[in-house]
């Protein structure tokens, strides 16, 4: 046979056809329907051309030759009476329309969570070419320990690995032009119109074509590949110029390296998709860098486009033909840059990282966005798993107590001639179509509650899942299978009786199901509990955070970011800096003032290896600030020993070290510290000061030895100590100076105190869909609690009845129905707690600065079911024994 | 014998007059590009065969293609019955388009 099709429709749709057509004609058709799904796919798209040949399969059902044959595939639909079906849910409306409610709320859970571990989990499946671009990772080793390993090359890589690998189809690299830089861009010469721009990078002419951007203005051929070259987004093309063509507008980006480029838009491109490892609005062309000075004795050209070795500050992506042997790319590029490697020890490693996998693995140096936290992401459809779990678990318990009361109903159909296939298929029947009915349900709450938690689980897009055929497969296979299974039961135990002993009244309730339906309690009551002890650790951390003390006050202290036009100034940059300062110095509400590299609340990226000594084993790994020298006064760190900064200039090789630094030196008083030598990277500096240890990035990390340094030139950060005045006049008076000083650069500040909570925000958003999820499922399991009590108080009624009679109170037989549920409760917090507990204490063993599990952790979750649980259970319980028994006992 | 044509079969057995032979996959084809809206394969097959059993059009086995997974199509034609009815079915239309008056407004 010849080559197969090249576009193949999915393997189900084919089987639908071939069920559907008759024998004769099944060639024909099959023949024709590929040959159309193929053109389809050609001129309407892949998901137009899946959805047209599912149509095409439905309706193929005209096809069929009815005969024999056929009432044997189809024959168990003569089985089913739906009319019988709706008479027996319009028998029990209330227990029915609870069990859908509850199944349906599960579902609602559990696509919310399912979706967005998937969309998570499937980064770059927009990208029909994901599959063949990798991002050239690069690592540096000693010997065999890691130095570091990036996200970025060296500039040599792509155009290198084009030159010299084989199978190398197509390469694209980016360099982030507002990475260590403020890039301002200016619309013309108007300067109040000028924008901060973070995501703004430099792309080759390739990048477009590899990364399969959408343009909705320009043509994606030749674009980028002339220096001056820029394409926006859509938001910024709004931004910019509020959604009117952009196309040969001019755009001006200045830096704070005084970089100055006039550059005209070439392309508007559709947002790319947030479900990307990368995040850009703005694209210059590569070329646009050659134009720039040169660094040292590298021409600008050479430093961005022919450094193997050193210097990586590119992301760089290659596109491989299939089945390419990865070392055979890598071997080729470690070659040519480790020739160029002199320190004895050193060398280089590569390795080509699937662009489907970035997003879900471990972060490296360089990356764009934080990645997903795998283990949450589990955690989570664990989450929604048990969520499903209990509302399926109260699905099967009504099914099962339902189902119990209709024994007469089956034996009379047995009496009638009604076989026990035909029982069997009923009932399966019934509860898979109760199932798609709290299905149906469940998406309608899904797509009404939505807007509430994309909060905290976004993705893109409200039915993103069910444009994947995989997933889609899979939600409908657990919706049929759990309609089956739940139906399962009472098909086969009520099907099986001997109609006789059914009318007769000698059948009972069998002890087996009793005992599966204490089980499923149990569980129920258990992953409650377990719920509730998770929310509330959570809960509890996270206010633990917050609340700590930082050793430091971010409160009331204003963050700028340096300016990154200056060259709209006419004297030289560091006059305008101490201008602004002395300007800020005038206002009655500015306290203090101080410059640094490292904003509090963000990581601390710079390291230097400190030691007293000049012997490597005395080395000590520390992270290094600079400062201007009124930093610890502004944040108010205490000093335990020696002196504060005096001016930035004379205290050039004078450091202050954090405690833990010290003690990490070996010196265990920090007066000792004071006017010792320190040897630090290439030179020697004095020890004049000794801070306190405060949390510089968040309670989440452990403090680490830290060392501060002055300097005055490519601090990034001004810090302004407020007291007094509204913030709204404060910050209006600050903006004045702020853009008379820096005209052409936005006013862009944020407070310190709330930078500082950003960094919960992750937990924060598990927190709540905890929060959320904990509830729902409390609510399932309270509404399976009390269907399954009303069901057991109605099949004890003459007991209760008897009791009464013989002079039983009211309260007497409350307690004495409840004593059965709370022994089960307690039974299930007894097995849930330690289990609850053990998960959290995992969970917790990721933050260094954590709270105890105290008593309330042991006791507390166990004791809200018990009482959630004896409250659902009580409303029929009490109702029950207020009756008059002789309504109870008249009952036959 | 039914001569009549239902407003489906006039439509497919115009496309295979004027294909002078076709298959299923290629009327679906054109149907959408002429009539401008989505057809689904089975009612074109649908068509076919009933227009095979009013003896309008015959068929014989054509040749298997890569792109139909190496199965044979089954090609049709029109017989001298499908011209004429197709032609008169056109033409009764035709004249009496022709008396139609003018729309105004």
């Amino acid at each position: 046979m010849s080559a197969k099709s090249p576009h193949n429709p999915p393997r189900l749709i084919c089987w639908l056809i071939r069920l559907f057509c008759r024998g004769g004609y099944q060639d024909e058709v099959m023949g024709d329907f590929l040959e159309i799904y193929d053109w389809r796919v050609q001129t309407a798209g892949l998901r137009k051309a899946k959805l047209r040949s599912l149509l095409d399969a439905l309706s193929a059902i005209r096809l069929m030759r009815i005969q024999n044959n056929t009432t044997v595939k189809f024959n168990f639909l003569a089985m089913i009476s739906f009319k019988v079906t709706l008479r027996s849910f319009m028998r029990n409306k209330f227990q029915n329309a609870t069990n859908v409610f509850g199944l349906a709320c599960g579902f609602m859970v559990f696509l919310a969570i399912f979706q967005y571990v998937y969309y998570e989990k499937h980064y770059e499946a927009f990208n029909p070419q994901a599959a063949d671009v990798f991002r050239v990772n690069n690592t540096l080793l000693r010997d065999s320990t890691i130095v570091y390993q990036s996200a970025e090359s060296p500039s040599a890589i792509a155009a290198g690995a084009l030159e010299y690998a084989p199978h190398v189809l197509a390469s694209a690299k980016l360099h982030h032009a507002a990475g260590t830089n403020t890039c301002v861009i200016t619309l013309g010469h108007d300067l109040a119109s000028s924008f901060n721009e973070k995501k703004i990078y430099f792309a080759t002419e390739d990048f477009p074509g590899l990364f399969t951007l959408n343009f909705l203005e320009g043509t994606p051929d030749h674009v980028l590949d002339q220096p001056f070259e820029v394409i926006i987004s859509r938001s910024m093309q709004d931004k910019y110029f509020q959604g009117a063509s952009a196309l040969g507008k001019m755009l001006i980006l200045d830096d704070d390296e005084e970089n100055h480029e006039v550059l005209t838009v070439s392309g508007v491109f559709e947002d790319y998709p947030g479900n990307s490892h990368l995040e850009f609005d703005i694209l210059v062309s590569f070329k646009t860098l050659f134009t720039r000075d040169g660094r040292g004795d590298l021409t600008a050209r050479q430093l961005h486009d022919e450094v193997w070795e050193g210097r990586p500050d590119y992301h760089t992506y290659l596109k491989l033909a299939p089945n390419t042997v990865h070392s055979d790319v890598t071997s080729i590029l470690e070659e040519k840059t480790n020739a160029l490697v002199n320190y004895p020890g050193y060398h280089y490693a590569y390795d080509l990282m699937p662009l489907s996998t970035i997003y879900t693995s471990a972060e490296l140096r360089s990356e764009v966005k934080s990645h997903a936290d795998v283990s949450r992401l589990n955690t989570l459809l664990l989450l929604g798993g048990f969520v499903l779990l209990l509302a399926w678990v109260n699905f099967i318990n009504l099914t099962t107590a339902t189902a119990m009361g209709r024994a007469k109903e089956s034996g009379m159909r047995k009496v009638l001639g009604g076989t026990r296939k035909q029982l069997v298929w009923q009932f399966l029947f019934e509860s898979v179509f109760t199932g798609l009915l709290s299905f149906a349900l469940g998406l309608f709450l899904f797509s009404f509650s939505f807007p509430y938690f994309n909060d905290f689980l976004p993705v893109a897009e409200k039915w993103y899942i069910w444009h994947n055929i995989a997933p889609t497969a899979m939600i409908l296979s657990i919706v049929l299978v759990s309609g089956i299974v739940a139906g399962i039961y009472p098909a086969l135990v009520l099907s099986g009786f001997k109609p006789v002993a059914v009318l007769k009244g000698t059948f009972s309730t069998s002890k087996n199901g009793l005992l599966v339906r204490k089980t499923l309690v149990v569980l129920q009551a258990g992953i409650s509990v377990f719920l509730i002890t998770g929310l509330l650790g959570i809960v509890k951390q996270v206010d633990f955070m917050i609340d700590n003390d930082l050793g430091m006050e971010p409160e009331q202290v204003l963050v700028i970011s340096k300016p990154g036009n200056l060259n709209m100034q006419k004297e030289q940059t560091q006059d305008v800096k101490a201008l602004f300062k002395a300007r800020l110095a005038d206002k009655p509400f500015v306290k203090g003032y101080a410059v640094t590299d490292a904003l509090p609340g963000n990581r601390l990226r710079k390291g230097a290896d400190i030691n007293l000594t000049e012997e490597e084993a005395n080395e000590v790994k520390s992270r290094v600030i600079y400062v201007e020298y009124d930093y610890l006064d502004v944040l108010n760190i205490p000093l335990v020993a020696g002196r504060d900064f005096r001016t930035t200039e004379v205290d050039e090789k004078a450091v202050i070290l954090n405690e833990s630094a010290v003690a990490a030196l070996g010196l265990t008083k920090p007066e000792e510290a004071i006017s010792k030598r320190l040897y630090e990277g290439d030179e020697w500096v004095t020890i004049i000061g000794v801070i306190a240890d405060y949390h510089h990035t968040s309670l989440k990390t452990e403090v680490v030895p830290m060392m501060a340094r002055t300097r005055n030139r490519g601090l990034d950060y001004y810090l302004i100590k407020m007291e007094g005045g509204t913030n709204e006049s404060n910050l209006a008076e600050m903006e004045e100076v702020f853009t008379s000083v820096f005209p052409g650069n936005p006013f862009e500040y944020l407070f310190l105190d709330n930078h500082f909570v950003k960094n919960y925000e992750q937990e924060q958003r598990f927190g709540r869909s905890f929060g959320f999820f904990a509830l729902i499922a409390i609510l399932i399991a309270a509404i399976g609690l009390y269907s399954l009590s009303s069901f057991i108080t109605m099949s004890r009624s003459k007991e209760i009845g008897v009791r009464k009679v013989l002079g039983a109170g009211a309260m007497t037989i409350v307690n004495h129905l409840n004593k059965d549920f709370i022994v089960l409760i307690l039974l299930a917090s007894l097995i849930a707690t330690p289990l609850s507990l053990w998960a959290l204490d995992g969970w917790l063993t990721a933050f260094p600065y954590r709270i105890s599990l105290g008593l309330l952790f042991f006791i507390g979750p166990g004791l809200a079911i018990l009482g959630i649980s004896l409250l659902s259970v009580s409303i029929k319980t009490v109702a029950a024994s207020r009756i008059s028994p002789v309504n109870l006992l008249r009952r036959e | 014998m039914n001569h009549t044509l239902g407003a489906l079969e006039e439509v497919i057995i115009l496309l295979v007059l004027r294909e002078e032979e076709s298959y299923g996959a290629q009327l679906v084809k054109l149907y959408v590009e002429h009539m401008k809206k989505e057809i689904t394969l089975p009612a074109v097959v649908m068509v076919l065969k009933r227009l095979e059993k009013k003896g309008m059009l015959k068929s014989r086995m054509g040749e298997p293609s890569a792109e139909r997974g190496g199965r044979r199509k089954v090609m049709y034609e029109a017989t001298e019955l499908g011209y004429q009815t197709a032609e008169e079915a056109i033409k009764a239309k035709t004249q009496i388009w022709d008396m139609v008056p003018k729309f105004s407004k």
